[in-house]
């Protein structure tokens, strides 16, 4: 009898014990199967006041992509990358690709949105290899790129920087600033969207920054 | 007093299943982003959980879908994001390192044969130690966070009560 008494309790404990550790292992393994908690909602900065663009052009062999006038009367999202870019730029595309989807809902909303993908690696990303890219996400995402030095200028008054980073001939990659502009129907720098981005983010921002814009005449 | 004695018999034999990996190293949700059909380069996620007691340093990974697999982490350092080679990742004992996007990823260059959501890659881990370890990623589309929001309540919550993503207010709106 003693034996029992004593046995009973210590086996419960370690029968409570082993429970838990199965119970704190099949928990452990579910929150993980989440994924670790977005790191930051992004930050959206408006400008002081908008900024309107000097005129700009992107070209392709002497076949225009983008100019000023390809971006009046809309507003334009921008998002500045390279196609052989793994991580952010698939990622941040997405994310605007599901912004698009939720903007989607607000009437009237993507009649005068743009999406617009800015290649800052001409050398690898050819018209085509960029239309595809695109439009992989969304197929009405534009995709232009342009010479090097048409390219920094337009960088330049939206504050984007980008350089070629490490790698090798084939395989280097291109550091870029990674953030969301929004240029407003009158071709004005409006504002700026930091990452990481998240489509509900994106969405919010984009939305309060429209109604907070009187529309201009046109 | 039979059954307890059962109960503990079968939680012991419950344990042993995960006694080979108290010593391993375990990986959880291994996924390839879906990429477009033309891209050159793709990335794969996962959290590597070292249950050992020592600290395990993964040095490569390979897979045969892929020409070439680095070990790459992105860095936003003032605005402007960049990737960093990485030779080698620690995993402390009884720790664990998230490739996220944004973050730690595998960057798989050069796919053999284009991917689409529902694919699997065999990707294999090689250690300092001289030990590895192949998994099975899936494809599957995914953003920021890890994948498509759709049916990602805690991610929206958090999106919501997020007060850092608040716009920054005019201020003055004169």
């Amino acid at each position: 009898m003693p034996h029992t008494h004593a046995a009973n309790p210590w086996m419960k404990r370690i029968a409570v014990t082993l429970l838990l550790l199965v119970l704190g292992i099949v928990a452990g393994a579910m929150i993980s199967r989440h994924g670790p908690p977005p790191a930051d909602g992004g930050t959206a900065a408006k400008l002081q006041a908008p900024r309107i663009l000097h005129p700009f052009s992107l070209t392709r062999n002497g076949v225009p992509q983008l100019d000023n006038d390809g971006l009046r009367g809309k507003w334009s999202l921008l998002f500045f990358g390279y196609t052989h870019c793994p991580d952010v730029c698939p990622a941040t595309l997405a994310e605007l690709a599901r912004a698009y989807e939720l903007l989607a809902q607000e009437p009237g909303v993507l009649d005068d949105t743009q999406f617009i993908f800015v290649s800052v690696d001409p050398a690898r990303d050819t018209p085509d290899t960029l239309a595809a890219y695109a439009g992989y996400f969304n197929p009405a995402f534009l995709a232009v790129s342009g010479d090097p030095e048409q390219l920094a200028a337009l960088a330049r008054q939206l504050d984007i920087r980008f350089r070629r980073g490490a790698g090798s001939n084939e395989a280097y990659n291109v550091d870029h600033s990674s953030a969301i502009l929004l240029i407003d129907p009158q071709v004005r720098y409006h504002a700026r969207i930091e990452a990481p981005h998240h489509a509900q983010d994106i969405r919010r921002q984009y939305l309060e920054i429209r109604r907070q814009t009187p529309t201009p005449p046109s | 007093m039979k059954s307890l004695l059962t109960l503990i018999a079968l939680l012991v034999l419950a344990g042993s299943g995960w006694a080979s990996s108290l010593h391993g190293i375990e990986a959880h949700d291994p996924w390839v982003r879906e990429a477009p059909p033309t891209a050159r380069v793709l990335a794969a996620y996962l959290q590597l959980h070292n249950h050992g007691n020592q600290a395990r340093t993964l040095v490569s990974v390979a897979s045969p879908a892929f020409e070439r697999v680095e070990l790459h982490r992105s860095e936003e350092k003032n605005g402007m994001a960049s990737m960093v080679r990485v030779t080698k990742i620690m995993i402390p004992a009884h720790g664990k390192v998230s490739f996220a996007p944004g973050s730690l990823h595998i960057m798989l260059i050069g796919p053999r044969a284009p991917l689409k959501s529902g694919d699997r890659v065999d990707l294999t881990l090689h250690f300092a130690d001289g030990s590895s370890q192949t998994l099975s990623a899936k494809v599957r589309r995914g953003g920021a966070g890890g994948m498509t929001h759709d049916h990602d309540p805690d991610h929206s919550m958090k999106m919501h009560k997020g007060s850092r993503g608040e716009m920054k207010k005019h201020g003055h709106d004169h």
